[in-house]
């Protein structure tokens, strides 16, 4: 329960880190700058699509139906 | 605009049909595969994994604008949060219901078959997306 909280922490403090990003883009990246700082370089993007790709594969070849 | 619409609906109608099939099957694996080739297949061909494409470079230099190392800090702390989240509870088993990992807890949106087209459509927008961005840079380049 405690760590389904902190997960959604996490979540907001995803949203507040966006917000803040649009309002100064000086101090902080929005998720979309801070991704294509990753992009900058082949290697990045190599890691981004293998990313991609396992969310994929996680999320909808091998999820679990909890019973409860 | 109306390919747009169509692309959409096509990603839509795959989704459906991605999250009717049983999970652990090969026909699933499959379905999560073809779009990952196909995206791959796709950004290679538009020169996204290209290493001396001057444009390809520049496009990518372009887009991060301004980021720096410490203007993207906070996004590596909530990485890193997220991060050691995670080894935790998969340290308590994986499937601990009082510190569950991620998934366990996605999973939860994913009982229903309607969640699960939802969650498969944000993952096939979220890769056709860069695709898209980079077959306009270079078709406005063009013209």
């Amino acid at each position: 329960m405690l760590a389904t909280a902190l997960w959604s922490v996490l979540l907001v403090a995803g949203v507040l880190l966006e917000v803040l990003g649009r309002l100064r883009p000086n101090r902080v990246s929005t998720l979309n700058r801070a991704v294509a700082m990753i992009e900058r370089r082949v290697s990045g993007r190599v890691v981004l699509i293998l990313l991609w790709a396992l969310v994929g594969f996680h999320l909808f070849a091998r999820y679990t139906i909890p019973h409860s | 605009m109306k390919r747009t619409i169509l692309v959409v609906g096509i990603l839509t109608g795959y989704s459906w049909a991605t999250a009717g099939v049983a999970p652990f099957t090969a026909f699933s694996y499959c379905l999560v595969a073809f779009p990952c080739v196909a995206f791959v297949a796709a950004y290679t061909r538009m020169g996204g994994l290209s290493t001396d494409d001057v444009k390809v470079r520049e496009y990518f230099q372009r887009r991060a604008g301004g980021a720096t190392l410490s203007t993207v800090a906070p996004w590596m702390a909530l990485l890193s949060a997220a991060a050691a989240l995670e080894i935790v509870g998969l340290m308590l088993g994986g499937r601990s219901t009082s510190v569950p990992t991620l998934s366990t807890t996605v999973d939860h949106l994913l009982a229903e078959r309607w969640e699960r087209c939802l969650f498969c459509l944000a993952w096939l927008l979220a890769g056709a997306f860069p695709l898209h961005r980079l077959w306009q840079q270079f078709r406005t380049g063009e013209s």
